[in-house]
């Protein structure tokens, strides 16, 4: 039996190639000398190859099984551009908010109604703007002479006199010190209080046009508060950004399918989800979804 | 994973790490036989090849890694791919010559090595094909399927080789007498 044993163990050798030269030599010998222990070895070499092939099947089989990333994200991007193509669709837009055109207007309006008031000069923009609408509020009949209501909801500007002075389009107004609302959603009112098409011409014509169709879905407005660096709300349509977004422009991406809208937010190289009916004001945290990110991206770029 | 935590994680058998490499290297290495005239099947083929030649490697005890873990993986395909485009020129030249060297005999016998490896229990196989394929130690194959040690594993396997053998031994003689 432990001959036996020992035979198994040289051919199991033999044929896994681990013999030295000289014990290759005498194995070989032994071979050619009996053909019960040459008809072993083949036998031993077919069973091994197939227990090998076995293990190998088995190995090519979990392979296949696992799942692959999509190089660059290709597969989803189209999956995003077909969704797009179909319900034809993408809302993109730019928010440039406290810049440029949204701000022409109450420049326009600031240095008619700041000249009545000097003491503003010397404070920021946000604040005489603020202080410009408040100063509406009290002299309004007396100095612009006109029946308004002040009603917040009314969108379109009043041009008011010869100058071009309307309601606030950015409409800012302050409920207190530490709460400021501002609403960039200024296309519409603009293009309706006089303002020449040139002013609004410029170089961001594109993302203005688009933000126009924009405003009918979704409405903005940035607040600024103590509590709420970076946060948002958003519900019925409108997104409430809470923190600073002043620094560079956010973009809003839309994207629409016949049964449901999701909401993103490009801002300051970070893309963020935004959930609708999100009644509670949450911290704003970037998606990290190598794939989504790269789809995002195509979108945005195009 | 650090290239030589791959190592290690291959030593102990764990196979998870196969799925991780695969997954993280196939674009790149589809890509380098797609480019060479392989379609995407020969280049998915080729690269599985490649993997579990890497992991029969490192699990050799004397493997040392003298270069990044994906510039292995990628030389191994390398040559793999470019054996495979010469034995499919010569192939095309020979026009299938010699393809039946394989006696009757031998293709019958395998056959019925064939079945009886599919009628091993699982832990017979796993044992075996661990042992001769993949070529783990004793200690390993113990610690994967739950042995005592290492020379439990050791008696198993010696167990399982026997029962196969005479299995295999068997059937080849019993389908002898039935043709």
């Amino acid at each position: 039996m432990d001959n036996l044993s020992q035979r198994e163990i040289l051919i199991e050798k033999y044929i896994s190639g681990e013999m030295t030269s000289e014990e290759l030599r005498s194995f070989e010998n032994e071979m050619d000398n009996n053909s019960e222990l040459k008809e072993e070895v083949s036998f031993q070499k077919d069973v091994i190859s197939s227990l090998k092939l076995e293990r190998k099947a088995a190995l090519k089989a979990r392979m296949d099984n696992v799942k692959i990333p999509s190089p660059y994200a290709s597969y989803y991007t189209a999956g995003i551009a077909s969704v797009a193509l179909i319900s034809g669709i993408v809302f993109f837009s730019t928010f440039w908010p406290m810049e440029e055109k949204n701000i022409i207007s109450p420049k326009e309006e600031l240095t008619e109604i700041t000249e009545t008031i000097p003491e503003n000069s010397g404070e920021t923009i946000n604040e005489i703007i603020a202080e410009s609408e408040s100063s509406n509020d009290v002299e309004n009949e007396a100095i612009l002479n006109t029946e308004k209501d002040e009603n917040e909801e009314s969108v379109s500007g009043r041009i008011i006199k010869k100058e071009v002075i309307s309601e606030n389009p950015a409409r800012l107004k302050t409920e207190n010190k530490t709460l400021n609302i501002i609403t960039p959603k200024a296309p519409e009112p603009l293009s309706d209080t006089g303002i020449s098409k040139s002013d609004l011409d410029n170089d961001k014509d594109d993302f203005i046009n688009s933000d126009k169709r924009e405003t009918n879905k979704v409405e903005v407005e940035i607040k600024t508060s103590n509590d709420y660096k970076f946060h948002y709300q958003y519900y019925n349509n409108k997104l409430f950004l809470y923190g600073d977004f002043s620094k560079s422009p956010y973009e809003l991406i839309e994207l629409n399918r016949d049964d449901s809208k999701n909401l993103y937010m490009y801002f300051s190289g970070k893309y963020f989800a935004l959930e609708s009916n999100q009644m509670d004001i949450v911290k704003l945290s970037p998606i990290r979804d190598k794939i989504i990110i790269k789809g995002l991206d195509n979108l945005r770029l195009r | 994973m650090k290239d030589q935590e791959i190592i290690e994680s291959i030593r102990r058998g764990e196979e998870e790490t196969i799925d991780k490499l695969y997954a993280k290297y196939y674009n790149m290495m589809v890509k380098l036989v797609t480019k060479n005239s392989g379609t995407e099947d020969e280049a998915k083929d080729i690269y599985q090849d490649a993997l579990i030649v890497f992991w029969q490697k490192a699990m050799k005890p004397e493997f040392v890694l003298t270069s990044k873990v994906s510039t292995y993986i990628y030389s191994i395909c390398n040559n793999l791919w470019l054996k495979e485009l010469d034995r499919k020129s010569r192939l095309s030249h020979e026009q299938q010559e010699g393809v039946s060297t394989m006696s009757w005999d031998s293709e019958e016998r395998k056959k019925a090595i064939n079945e009886c490896i599919a009628e091993l229990g699982e832990t017979c196989r796993k044992v075996l094909t661990y042992y001769y394929f993949d070529g783990m130690s004793m200690a390993v194959i113990a610690e994967k399927l739950g042995f005592a040690n290492a020379e439990t594993a050791k008696t198993k396997k010696y167990k399982c080789k026997k029962a196969l053998d005479e299995k295999v031994k068997k059937k080849y003689k019993a389908s002898d007498f039935l043709d």
